[in-house]
């Protein structure tokens, strides 16, 4: 994904002008940094686990820590409940060892979901989206992954009608137009 | 008196083998009357006294085999090399296996209808690919007629061999071919490493023949059990009285009675057989029949 | 349940038409995948699967009936493992291998029976080929998953014209999976206008119905929302989720709306090709779709597809034309459309790697020398010469892996080059020696080699192996048939010291005394494989448990020295190591 990048880019920045507000908050030695959600609840939470967060680690790299209060990052853009999520996912896979890099294949596979993950993501819609969006805000690639492969597994083995049932999609090719694209994706219809 | 029993046991065996073998091809009566075809029966003993296990296609190691496809009718027999025991081989399996896979090749029509010695190098390289290890080797005689031109192609190395009777007379009789006295050629897989130490000899060394068959003609085809024990007189007098006989169970009753005969003779320590003959010739004296597993093929031809 | 639903469609039209009942055996076998044979060989081939059955109900190995190359899970274990170029696209039910079989008769299926004989539970899918179809040759009869039976003969019967297909997957299996005979039952025709009606389709429409019923079974199970949350997700997070979608899910997300339209045909998406799984619908239409899609291929499997399609060898000509520039990856495994202008296109994909080209036979002089960067070249079961496979030896001095394979009387070459080789049952490589020579000398770096039934090697081939001192996996099974090993062993045991997989099957010159050299140096050995060496005793397997800490598959099917009884015991005493031992159990019909 190329424009990916730029995307990340972007969060980043932001998030570095946050962090400069708060000024240099966070001592390397502490076990804690507190996370504020979009709706002014604050979340404890070991700097390790927090640092699955690329974003949260790059900003505290970025910034370095001094010994100076305590405050709160605040993450304008994830709610308490999506960010106790989040964080919930982060501590249960704190130990796991970082995604290979090279085996691009096995990361394209949909059926290798673990059962604590696929119990994890057992939620609705709202919070499944607001969670990729958080995992994305947050560059967390592990939790990324797993929820986008679970809208996958949603999508996959539907015909056009069911996804748009199953997302409330808008349909909004003309008649002919969807005649069209019919047509061109005729090849997998086994009729 | 009990090995009166066994004996009786053994030859109901063989009687039953033979049927089961008729049974096997009963395409045989419904031929269109036009188009030739043979009635065959098999009767045989193995050398050994003792019951053992009976395997069809198999008597001791000599083994044999009959099969059709098309225009085709095709009988064989080996006889697998005894000597190798001594290598922890056993003889009969080689000698079965290559029977056993002429006749599957012949199903499957993987033959050329005019060169049974062809079949039979098929048949011996096949071996090779066996997950089992084959090893051994054997004498093989295999008849074939061929429907379309009344002609009966033979192919034969070693001892085993064929004779065909018309009205009383010996029309045709497969030649021997023995490296020296009682050593005949032979079909071998060795070992790898032993290739040195064994005589062997390559399918295409099989003596090939072919002729015109009439309607009654009668095929022996034998291992040389049979032909080692009894002298050609008393074989053809056999085989007359089956001159034009379609009818399989006459057919077996003749083919028992000569495989009775050859086993008979084949212990008998007085008789003069052609093997004791045979053996006077290469200046070894010696008296009696052979004992030998025995393996008798007998076929009418019917057009 | 739906079985009978099934019978209940089929009756319904054999009574209205008054179509009589025939029963039929396999008249030939059109082409498969994997075979165990020589292509002069009748052992273990195809061909045993026309006519009926001769060893059910006995169970067991037998070479009369039909065996693929592998089995179970072992082969993917393999260096030389050729792992699929688009994993979205895997095949639900792992199809690996298939056989295509002709019946005489045409009739509208019936029923299906295929006579498993040893280790069933392989067969997942069975096409058959309508006579005149409306759009498509291939109509699905049945499918299901592989399934682990008890080791017992198997009258595989699933409710079900002229052609039929298997599709087969063997992971599961413990060893070989065989099959006697299959017998097609169904209605005939009996008047021209059935006869008619059949070439028009109008019979034929029973299959159709039991498809679309296969089709709709897996309705979504996850209730539908409100809103769409989609419109939130930036247009990089849609795109991170189609990447884990297969190709038929992305072509029917193109038709979701404007905005999946167009994420569904972002370039991205389409790096990677594999239409193997869909070789029943790929046409020169689907190629051409596709072809407007990738703009940078890296991968392309066009395995299976396009077989007696008019013009899909000139369509996937253009394609690889367009992608030459970029494509890494190349699998045509079973194209048998592909001629020599199809080889100097492939020629051309100068950036090749990996090259698998298994099951095509008009090689004629390809001049794929040209490619210079193969890490990994498969040519089994093809007609490769080799002048031709030495040139792309001497063309890639990195190759990897090699596979030959032999079949028929000469040799087969089939593998991976650079790296891989893999020449498995090559009838037209009557020189291994001399390829192998060329491999020691110019691709030091080769990982693993095989030349399985590749019959024109020797001890002194075998022998040049020992300068390869990274080789990892040798496999020369049935090699040295009759061939009186010497000490090619202890060479190669000596120069090869990483070797994990070693495969000897067949080689029956081989005793104690020439493998203990490999047991005793080979201290990687994981796999080893002596199946129908009769000299093999126990002694030498005791010390290859005992000794090789990593071996965990040890095949001794048909060394007859060793008695039954020693190998239970190995098994209780080695839990962890698989021993594998083929069984023969005769069921006497004198009848049949």
């Amino acid at each position: 994904m190329p424009t990916l990048g730029t995307y990340k880019l972007q969060v980043q920045e932001k998030l570095l002008q946050v962090a400069r507000l708060v000024n240099k908050c966070f001592k390397t030695q502490m076990p804690n940094i507190k996370l504020q959600s979009s709706d002014g609840e604050t979340f404890e939470v070991d700097v390790e686990i927090a640092k699955c967060s690329v974003t949260i680690k790059t900003m505290l790299e970025d910034l370095g820590m001094d010994d100076e209060e305590e405050e709160v990052v605040p993450l304008p853009n994830v709610n308490s409940a999506i960010l106790r999520k989040v964080i919930q996912w982060a501590t249960y896979h704190k130990d796991d060892p970082p995604p290979p890099e090279d085996d691009e294949n096995k990361e394209k596979r949909t059926d290798d979901i673990s059962s604590w993950d696929a119990d994890f993501l057992k939620v609705d819609q709202g919070t499944l989206f607001e969670l990729i969006l958080a995992a994305n805000y947050l560059d967390i690639k592990g939790l990324l992954d797993v929820t986008c492969k679970t809208v996958a597994n949603m999508i996959k083995g539907k015909a056009p009608e069911e996804i748009r049932k199953t997302f409330n999609i808008k349909n909004d090719f003309t008649a002919s137009e969807e005649e069209q694209v019919r047509k061109e994706n005729e090849w997998c219809e086994e009729k | 008196m009990h090995s009166l029993l066994v004996t009786g046991r053994l030859l109901s065996r063989a009687i039953w083998n033979g049927i089961a073998n008729i049974s096997s091809a009963p395409d045989a009566s419904v031929q269109r009357k036009t188009e030739p075809y043979l009635v065959s029966a098999v009767s045989g003993f193995s050398k050994e006294r003792k019951i053992q296990r009976l395997i069809k296609g198999q008597f001791g190691d000599d083994a044999w085999f009959t099969a059709k496809y098309k225009s085709s009718d095709v009988l064989g027999v080996a006889d697998g090399v005894g000597g190798w025991r001594a290598y922890g081989i056993d003889p009969g399996e080689f000698s079965l296996h290559l029977m056993k896979t002429c006749e599957r090749l012949v199903k499957l029509g993987r033959f050329n209808p005019t060169n049974p010695s062809e079949l039979l190098a098929k048949s011996y390289y096949e071996l090779l690919h066996h997950k089992k290890a084959i090893l051994g080797s054997s004498t093989a005689c295999v008849v074939l007629l061929n429907k379309e031109n009344n002609t009966l192609y033979t192919a034969n190395i070693g001892d085993s061999g064929f004779m065909v009777v018309r009205r009383g007379r010996v029309i045709r009789r497969s030649e021997e071919q023995q490296h020296y006295f009682n050593t005949p050629f032979q079909l071998s897989l060795p070992p790898p490493g032993y290739q040195q130490d064994v005589l062997s000899d390559r399918p295409d060394a099989a003596i090939t023949d072919n002729f015109l068959v009439e309607d009654g003609d009668v095929i022996l085809v034998a291992t040389d059990g049979v032909f080692d024990n009894l002298p050609q007189n008393l074989i053809v007098n056999e085989l007359v009285k089956v001159q034009g006989e379609r009818c399989a169970n006459r057919l077996q009753m003749v083919a028992n009675s000569i495989a009775w005969m050859a086993r008979n003779l084949s212990f008998d320590e007085t008789f003069i057989s052609p093997f004791a003959e045979s053996a006077f010739a290469n200046g070894i004296n010696t008296i009696g029949g052979k004992p030998d597993d025995i393996t008798v093929i007998l076929a009418t031809v019917a057009i | 349940m739906e079985n009978n639903e099934e019978i209940g469609k089929f009756a319904r039209i054999e009574t209205m038409l008054k179509m009589s009942h025939l029963e039929q055996y396999v008249s030939r076998v059109v082409n498969c995948t994997s075979r165990y044979n020589n292509s002069n060989s009748y052992s273990y081939a195809p061909i045993n699967l026309v006519g009926k059955y001769v060893k059910y109900p006995s169970y067991g190995d037998f070479p009369e009936a039909y065996f693929l190359r592998s089995y179970g899970k072992w082969w993917k274990k393999s260096e030389a493992y050729q792992s699929e170029y688009r994993p979205q696209d895997l095949d639900r039910l792992g199809a690996e291998d298939y056989v295509t079989l002709e019946f005489e008769s045409a009739v509208v299926p019936r029923d299906i029976c295929i006579y498993e004989i040893y280790n069933p539970g392989a067969v997942i899918r069975i096409w058959c080929k309508v006579l005149c179809p409306s759009k498509r040759p291939w109509v699905l009869l049945w499918e299901g998953a592989p399934q682990e039976c008890p080791h017992k003969t198997r009258k595989f019967h699933p409710k079900n014209q002229l052609t039929i297909r298997l599709e087969v997957n063997q992971s599961l299996l413990e060893y070989h999976w065989s099959v006697d005979a299959v017998l097609l039952g169904g209605c005939q025709p009996s008047t021209d206008l059935q006869y008619n009606m059949m070439l028009k389709g109008l019979v034929g429409g029973c299959c159709n119905e039991l498809q679309k019923r296969l089709q709709t079974s897996d309705v979504c199970d996850i209730k539908s929302c409100n809103e769409d949350y989609f419109l939130n997700l930036p247009y990089e997070v849609i795109l991170h989720i189609f990447q884990y979608l297969d190709l038929k899910s992305l072509s029917r997300c193109a038709q979701v709306n404007k905005r999946w339209n167009q994420a569904a045909a972002d370039p991205v998406l389409y790096q990677d090709l594999s239409l193997k799984t869909y070789w029943y619908l790929v046409d020169c239409t689907t190629l051409q779709h596709f072809m407007s899609k990738c703009k940078t291929l890296k991968k392309l499997d066009l395995s299976w597809c396009g077989n007696d399609l008019d013009g899909f060898s000139e369509q996937l000509k253009l394609f690889l034309r367009k992608g030459c520039s970029t494509l890494t990856h190349l699998s045509l495994g079973n194209c048998e459309y592909i001629d020599i202008e199809l080889m100097v296109e492939i020629s051309l994909c100068k950036e090749l790697v990996d090259l698998r080209l298994k099951n095509i036979n008009q090689w004629l002089q390809p001049p794929l020398d040209r490619l210079t960067k193969l890490v990994s070249l498969d040519v089994t079961s093809t007609d490769i010469q080799d002048s031709d496979l030495i040139k792309i030896l001497k063309a890639n001095s990195n190759l990897k892996h090699i596979v030959i394979g032999v079949y028929a009387s000469l040799s087969v070459v089939w593998g991976e080059l650079l790296q891989v080789l893999v020449t498995d049952l090559c009838e037209n490589l009557f020189f291994l020696d001399q390829v192998v020579e060329t491999a020691v000398t110019y691709n030091k770096s080769l990982v693993s080699w095989s030349s399985w039934k590749t019959l024109s090697l020797t001890a002194d081939g075998v022998r040049m192996f020992r300068e390869c001192t990274n080789l990892k996996e040798l496999d020369l099974g049935w090699c040295l048939i009759n061939k009186d090993p010497g000490d090619c062993l202890e060479q190669v045991a000596g120069g090869c010291k990483q070797l994990k997989r070693l495969i000897l099957s067949g080689w029956r010159g081989l005793n104690d005394n020439l493998v203990m050299p490999a047991v005793l140096s080979c201290k990687e050995l994981s796999q080893l494989d002596l199946l129908g060496i009769k000299n093999i005793s126990a002694d030498v397997c005791e010390k290859a448990l005992l000794l090789l800490p990593k071996l965990r598959l040890l095949d001794i099917s048909f060394c007859n020295s060793i008695p039954q009884e020693e190998v239970e015991i190995w098994r209780q005493q080695y839990p962890h190591i698989t021993i594998q031992r083929s069984c023969q159990y005769v069921v006497t019909d004198y009848l049949n």
